[in-house]
């Protein structure tokens, strides 16, 4: 029998780094201590900046003393995308530069792994978002990323002895990173590169209702980024029903609105967009269609349904750990 | 004295005047009152005394009172001992009171004196409590009458006794409910001197806290508003037009409110306010209570949802107060130090707490970087030190002190910025003047907008706050200020700093757009509106070089084709012709055009009903659809639909006959053929009719054909009758039914089910054949008397009314209440449906239109939630049991807009009306449109059911919804009745009647003449006539436009045209109409009308029904003349009702009311007797 050889993607996700990204942002989390002016790296975010998006503005370094010895710093600084790509690699080799000091001054890192294998970024399937990347922010969509975690959880213990000083630590991290990091303790020292979609900012989609069979087709509606081009990108379409898929398409983009037809009315939802080069840059899950069933406010249950999912894994998180609500 | 202009606007205050006798009556009864030592039984006969008698004679008591127990007497002493003892007594039970236990929590913390304007505290008593039970727990009308009785005793005793009271709104009660001063300008310029020092001169609250004070402060501008509210009432209502005619307003009633309002509002109102302000300024607390007044008074647009164009007194009052606390001298540091040592500028510690109900983890909205600071509230001390400062020479150090204030306030996320930003552009142009004059403007800018970079990241991650999703809206609107900065080009020195300003500010805007929180839609966007007005501001920063800065600006948007058909109508609104808009926007490599129309095709996907887009409703920006036309751009309407022969092809093959009656179909023109499967072997096609067919037989522009092979069974009929393929082009009672069974035309046909209408039987010939349909419908559709439909009308089947559901469904997307009322059977019902219909589709089909029989459409986009019933059908037996049959419609129409049904354990299962108010709360807060509460037959909720008596507390069912609607701004309700008379009840189970004042007052007339003649040319056709001018001239004659009388006409002509021998077709009617003059009144649907109006008249308005005999018995000039003139009250009422009309200036009776009414017809001979005797 003959083989059907499909041979690997040769996905090359940052080759186009200096078209996409002119700047990025690092998001540092450090503590201080005085006595052995150890500089302990806690949390880092590499978050690329798509070149039409302006970088935020420089607030400097927003530090709390913790006690006598030890004071915790979060700052973001913001450089070139690949000083930022850069930075983060030489950290995946074990050496932090301390950003705009004299190159001898470093952060003191765990041992890190990786997750997946450099180069490879993996994209954030939307669905998971809140319980794997918390530290990414709504607009960052469906990123690609890349993370160094440390191989072993780190210590709080050694470095706060007292348990208040520690709950002081997190909950003011926690304020500082927008996310609870006392649910998030595999994080601690850990290191993370963001990518957002530098090709287009979001996609829309409409259902479309016809008055007779076949009834219904989506629209897709999908908004490039400044000097981009949706031409040549992959979408895959699936559509499921409760009792399993029903449909699945391959559509070759063309241009920037697509209308899907099906002959049947739809249930669910979910699409991927793929690059033939950067790799996977959207994946998108689960989306009931009933913006034209009950459409009645086609705007809002959008926004309803990100509520109920995030307090649906919140409270699938709190009832695998039997966390108390507050 | 009242000012008499008051009182021409209501009804209800134009009183009798007490008759000497009465005077004599109250005479003596003060005297005995004075030689009494009253006790609580003495307070308790003279309050039921008051109760019982009117208010114009118990004002008369009320002053003999006062100079019966003239000060100085022994007398007078014993009676205001015996009133505050009385009085302090209940105080002592009320401040136990449960039901007053959060708010006396939150009054008692309160350290603000300018919190007694909060609306928590500046309402009624009876609105903390409307869904307590009435009975035990509300605070009586007996202790108010106390306190109103010690007031015309002793004003000095009586401010005491108000400031005493536990919470604010017992001081309001007393002042608003009890007293009139608010009417009257005396009054209150003499409580203004009278009442006590509250505030220090520098603002400090002084003990005891008073409260009365504040209270009358705000009588000022609420005076000026209720006088302008009435004299524009009064110009408006009632209107004199004729009902049936052109509806154009009347020149002379829009001159006549220019006349009266224009001197009002410019001159008398504002200068009595500056005096008074003038008055109240030489008080020693004067100042402070001006600054924090002014700040009270300038929330009011911005925390205002309602874009009202009517005239406001505070925004005159604003103006006056600046300009007069300027002329004091009074500098940004005194409005600090009021703000700061009144106690405004205190932390609110209890409404956070009230508020909190999330069950998901999320940080609290004082933790992280970015929160809030903890004096929320002094925006709008800031506003009003902006206003004093821009009213006076401004100086650069009371601007840099300006700009301190601002800093502090920006930083500390003070609330109102959240206002600010999104609602009150003038604000934004108040600072952006006034910091342009900064020595560094620019700098200074920048330098605070750095600060608040945690407070955009908190933004960017608002899913994860409780109650905190305001961070980003200080940023929005420092860039706002920023930009009306800019703008400002005399204060500039250098214009490349102004430049680089307005560059930095849109780098700043487009980071705020490109990582928003979330994108609600392409349409309501805030962030990125604020990219696009950036365009706005770009004529007056750039000026001539504007073709050097457009290519910057239009670069990183490009891509985005609404935010560049915006950018363009900005341009052109702000002075740049269309065509240069374009040259300009092509020179910078951008297609305008292009992106004009790529608006407006998404905007027709997202919002198209079946391809086509309701530009009424669409979210295509006004301005840009204005720039098309400018730019005589013309968009397709329609979209393109996608092409599938499927189903069709399997209906041409499923029957043998299916090909033939598609063939038939297009052969005869018919076209836009659409199927549905209904069932095995059961379709239903609607197709769109040719145009000679719809206009001989009066069709609408589509109909529906139930085809069935086979036996036909009545679940077939009632699906397809169910089936709403596009239910606005269909008469929804007419169906065409096609069917192969042997029996089918000859016996089947009869007993088809379904609501009362025409069915088609269409039958193929044995050789499968059918003949052509338009034969069909003038064989079967002359047979049924369809003018006998005496039920409402649904969809396509109404006629006329246009102006009058526009008006109301505006009113009610507006939040609004209306009630509508009218004569029976005059077609409030079926226009109610059709407003229902506009705002909410799906709602329309839900609740007391459920009969209407279709299934809820899949695809329509509501205005607005409505939630309906019918209080005859509903059945209440109580208040408990019809709030829990709404909160099940509510729940329903919930459903179906996707919001699960969740119950709150906190609430109790008896508590209906706080389970309602809970229910209620939810939709609101998760839901941005409106919510629509329609009730038919309303005066059954007050009246029952044949003398049963209405629902005892149905009076707090409404000051639920009338609170929840002054606080959302989003609930609006519509009531249908016959008479608004429980609408106009001043009091309702004892307390004052929430719909007083609330409802605005609809009354539906007869069909206007245009109206009128297309329902009988319209139904003619349908049911074979020829009806022509002199059968149309005659039925409104005898009719005045009443659609039923107008349907009984019709049937008539129906009945004597198929007469034996009449066989042509269509049959003229004008040969035989005029023996219907003589039929017409024996019908006893006719009957039955008049002897409705003459009820409604007998019981509710004598006077109109002498005032009808009278006209119609005479000449109606000279009658009218008689009886008032054409201002009479008696004549409006006919009026409103349209039993009486205007015609060419003269009043004019329909011939039937004239033949029913007049003096010598047996109504009139009867009536006579009657009053003779």
């Amino acid at each position: 029998m003959q083989i059907q050889d499909v041979p690997p993607r040769g996905f090359d996700p940052l080759a186009t780094l200096d078209e996409d990204y002119e700047r990025a942002v690092l998001h540092l989390a450090w503590a201080h201590f005085e006595q052995t002016t150890e500089q302990r790296l806690l949390f880092a975010m590499v978050e690329l900046l798509p070149s039409e998006v302006p970088p935020p503005l420089d607030d400097g370094e927003h530090i709390e003393q913790i006690d006598s010895n030890s004071a915790i710093h979060v700052r973001r600084y913001v450089v070139s995308a690949r000083q930022a790509v850069g930075w983060y690699l030489e950290c995946r080799r074990g050496i932090a530069l301390i950003p705009g000091e004299e190159q001898t001054r470093r952060f003191v890192l765990a041992d890190l792994g990786e997750e997946p294998p450099w180069p490879t970024l993996v994209c954030v399937h939307d669905e998971n978002d809140e319980s794997t990347i918390p530290f990414c922010a709504p607009w960052h969509g469906t990123p690609r990323v890349h993370h160094l975690l440390p191989v072993k959880d780190l210590s709080l213990e050694k470095l706060w002895p007292e348990e208040t000083v520690r709950e002081q630590v997190t909950r003011w991290l926690s304020g500082h990173l927008h996310f609870h990091w006392d649910e998030y303790p595999e994080y601690w020292g850990s290191l993370h590169l963001v990518a957002p979609n530098p090709v287009f900012r979001r996609i829309e989609e409409r259902l479309f209702v016809t008055p007779d069979p076949p009834t219904e087709s989506v629209f897709l509606h999908i908004e490039s980024r400044t000097g981009k081009n949706v031409e040549g990108l992959e979408l895959v379409y699936r559509e499921s029903h409760p009792w399993g898929t029903r449909d699945l398409r391959r559509i070759v983009l063309h241009g920037p609105l697509v209308r899907v037809g099906f002959d049947h009315n739809l249930d669910t939802t979910q699409r991927m967009v793929q690059d033939a080069q950067r790799g996977t840059l959207e994946d998108h899950g689960g989306n009931r269609v009933f913006l034209g069933k009950h459409a009645a406010i086609p705007k809002i249950p959008s926004v309803l349904g990100k509520i109920w999912a995030v307090r649906n894994r919140q409270e699938k998180r709190r009832s695998s750990t039997g966390g108390s609500t507050s | 004295m009242r000012d008499p202009r008051f009182d021409r606007a209501y009804w209800k205050v134009q009183e009798k005047p007490p008759t000497a006798e009465e005077l004599a009556h109250v005479q003596a009864h003060v005297r005995v009152l004075a030689q009494t030592a009253p006790d609580k039984r003495t307070f308790h006969d003279l309050f039921q005394w008051q109760r019982h008698t009117r208010s114009a004679l118990v004002r008369e008591f009320e002053s003999m009172f006062a100079e019966a127990l003239q000060p100085g007497t022994q007398a007078r002493t014993i009676w205001l001992d015996a009133l505050r003892t009385y009085i302090d007594e209940e105080v002592q039970t009320y401040r136990t009171n449960p039901w007053f236990v959060q708010y006396l929590a939150a009054w008692s913390e309160q350290q603000n004196p300018f919190r007694v304007w909060d609306p928590r505290f500046s309402q009624p008593i009876r609105a903390l409590h409307y869904r307590a039970d009435f009975a035990d727990r509300t605070v009586s009308d007996q202790f108010f009458f106390c306190v109103d009785l010690l007031g015309d005793l002793d004003r000095h005793l009586w401010f005491e006794t108000l400031d005493h009271f536990p919470l604010p709104n017992f001081a309001y009660t007393a002042l608003w409910e009890w007293t009139d001063i608010a009417y009257e300008r005396v009054q209150i310029e003499e409580c203004l001197r009278l009442a006590p020092v509250v505030l220090s001169s520098e603002g400090e609250w002084l003990p005891p806290h008073r409260v009365a004070t504040l209270l009358l402060l705000d009588m000022i501008v609420s005076h000026a508003n209720l006088l302008w509210d009435c004299v524009d009432r009064h110009q408006q209502t009632p209107r004199l037009e004729p009902a049936a005619g052109n509806d154009e307003d009347a020149p002379s009633v829009s001159n006549a409110i220019v006349d009266e309002l224009t001197p009002l509002t410019q001159d008398e109102l504002p200068n009595w306010m500056r005096s008074v302000f003038r008055m109240v300024l030489e008080r020693a607390d004067g100042q402070a209570l001006l600054i924090g007044y002014l700040a009270h008074v300038g929330e009011g647009p911005a925390m205002s949802r309602r874009q009202n164009p009517r005239w406001d007194a505070h925004d005159c009052a604003r103006s006056i107060l600046a300009e007069e606390l300027g002329l004091r001298g009074t500098s940004v540091k005194k409005v600090r130090t009021v703000w700061h040592r009144s106690g405004a500028s205190a932390p609110e510690q209890t409404k956070d707490a009230l508020v909190s109900t999330s069950t998901i983890r999320r940080f609290s909205a004082n933790e992280g970087e970015g929160a809030r600071g903890l004096s929320v509230k002094g925006g709008s001390f800031l506003c009003a030190a902006a206003r004093i400062v821009e009213k006076t020479r401004p100086l650069e150090n009371e601007i840099a002190e300006l700009w301190h204030f601002f800093e502090e306030r920006i930083i500390a996320r003070d609330q109102m910025f959240w206002f600010f930003a999104l609602r009150e552009e003038t604000v934004s142009v108040l600072f952006g003047g006034l910091f342009s004059r900064l020595p560094e403007p620019s700098q200074a800018i920048r330098r605070l907008y750095t600060h608040l970079e945690p407070q955009r990241r908190r933004a960017m991650y608002w899913l994860r706050y409780d109650n905190d999703n305001d961070a980003e809206e200080p940023s929005q609107f420092l860039i706002h200020v920023g930009l009306h900065a800019c703008a400002n080009k005399e204060t500039w020195t250098q214009t490349k700093a102004r430049h680089e300003l307005f560059w930095w500010l849109y780098d700043a805007a487009r980071r705020l757009w490109l990582t928003s929180r979330t994108t609600w839609s392409s349409d309501r966007d805030p962030e990125r509106l604020l990219v696009a007005k950036f365009f706005a501001f770009m004529p007056a920063v750039f000026g001539n070089n504007l073709n050097d800065a457009l290519p910057r600006a239009l670069m990183p948007i490009r891509t985005d084709a609404w935010l560049v058909s915006m950018a363009g109508a900005f341009l052109w609104r702000n002075g740049i012709e269309p065509a240069e808009v374009m040259r300009l926007f092509l020179n910078a490599g951008v297609n305008l055009r292009a992106a004009l129309r790529d608006t407006h095709q998404w905007v027709s996907i997202s919002e198209s009903r079946q391809g086509r887009v309701d530009p009424s409703r669409s979210e295509f920006p006004p301005i840009a659809r204005e720039l098309a036309q400018a730019l005589n751009l013309v968009f397709e309407t329609d979209l393109p639909l996608p092409q599938s022969r499927s189903l069709q092809n399997e209906f041409r093959s499923a029957s043998p006959w299916g090909a033939a009656l598609w063939d038939s179909l297009e052969r005869d023109g018919f076209a836009k053929i659409r199927v549905h499967l209904l069932a095995a072997q059961t379709w239903l096609l609607q197709t769109t009719v040719p145009e000679t067919l719809r206009e001989r037989f009066g069709l609408s522009p589509d109909i529906r054909i139930l085809a069935v092979q086979g036996q036909l069974v009545g679940r077939d009929v009632r699906l397809a009758l169910a089936k709403p393929i596009d239910a606005h082009a269909v008469d929804p009672d007419l169906l065409v039914v096609a069917c192969d069974h042997p029996d089918f035309a000859q016996r089947l046909v009869k007993r088809i089910p379904g609501p009362f209408g025409q069915r088609i039987p269409w039958t193929p010939s044995p050789e499968n054949e059918f003949p052509p349909l338009g034969e069909m419908f003038r064989e079967y559709a002359g047979k049924l008397d369809l003018f006998e439909y005496r039920d409402p009308v649904h969809g396509n089947a109404l006629i006329g009314r246009h102006h009058e559901i526009d008006e109301l469904t505006q009113r009610l997307l507006r939040g609004e209440a209306v009630g509508v009322f009218g004569l029976r059977k005059v077609g409030k019902s079926s226009m109610m449906e059709a407003v229902a219909e506009r705002l909410d589709p799906m709602g329309a089909r839900l609740g007391m239109f459920r009969f209407y029989g279709t299934e809820p459409p899949e695809h329509s986009a509501p205005a607005a939630l409505v939630v309906s019933f019918d209080a005859q059908s509903v059945g209440a037996k109580s208040l408990s049991n019809l709030v829990q049959r709404l909160i099940e419609y509510l729940d329903e129409r919930l459903k179906w807009a996707g919001l699960s049904n969740e119950a709150d354990d906190r609430i109790r299962n008896d508590d209906q009306l706080e389970r309602f108010r809970h229910k209620l709360g939810m939709a609101l807060d998760r839901l941005s449109l409106p919510i629509c509460f329609m009730i038919d037959e309303y005066d059954l909720l007050f009246a029952g059911y044949d003398g049963a008596g209405g629902l005892p507390g149905i009076e707090q069912f409404f000051a639920l919804l009338r609170a929840e609607a002054n606080r959302s701004r989003r609930v609006s309700l519509a009531l249908v009745g016959r008479d608004p008379a429980f609408v106009d009840e001043a009091h309702l189970g004892g307390v004052t009647n929430p719909l007083l004042g609330w409802v605005h007052h609809h009354y539906l007339g007869p069909l206007r003449r245009n109206e009128a003649d297309e329902l009988l040319v319209r139904l003619g056709k349908r049911v074979g006539l020829e009806v022509g001018t002199g059968s149309i001239d005659l039925g409104w004659q005898l009719t005045g436009g009443h659609p039923l009388l107008l349907r009984q006409f019709g049937s008539i002509l129906f009945e004597l045209a198929h007469s034996p021998g009449s066989r042509p077709r269509p049959i003229p009617t004008d040969p035989v109409c005029m023996h219907a003059i003589d039929i017409f009144p024996t019908r006893n649907a006719v009957r039955t009308i008049v002897g409705e109006i003459e009820t409604l008249l007998a019981v509710r308005f004598a006077a109109s029904l002498t005032l009808l005999r009278a006209l119609a018995s005479g000449d109606t000039n000279r009658v009218v003349d008689d009886h008032g003139g054409m201002n009479s009250r008696a004549l409006h009422v006919l009026l409103h009702f349209g039993i009486v009309q205007i015609q060419d200036g003269r009043v004019w009776v329909p011939e039937i009311y004239r033949h029913e009414f007049a003096v010598d017809s047996p109504r009139g001979v009867q009536e006579v007797a009657g009053e003779e005797e």
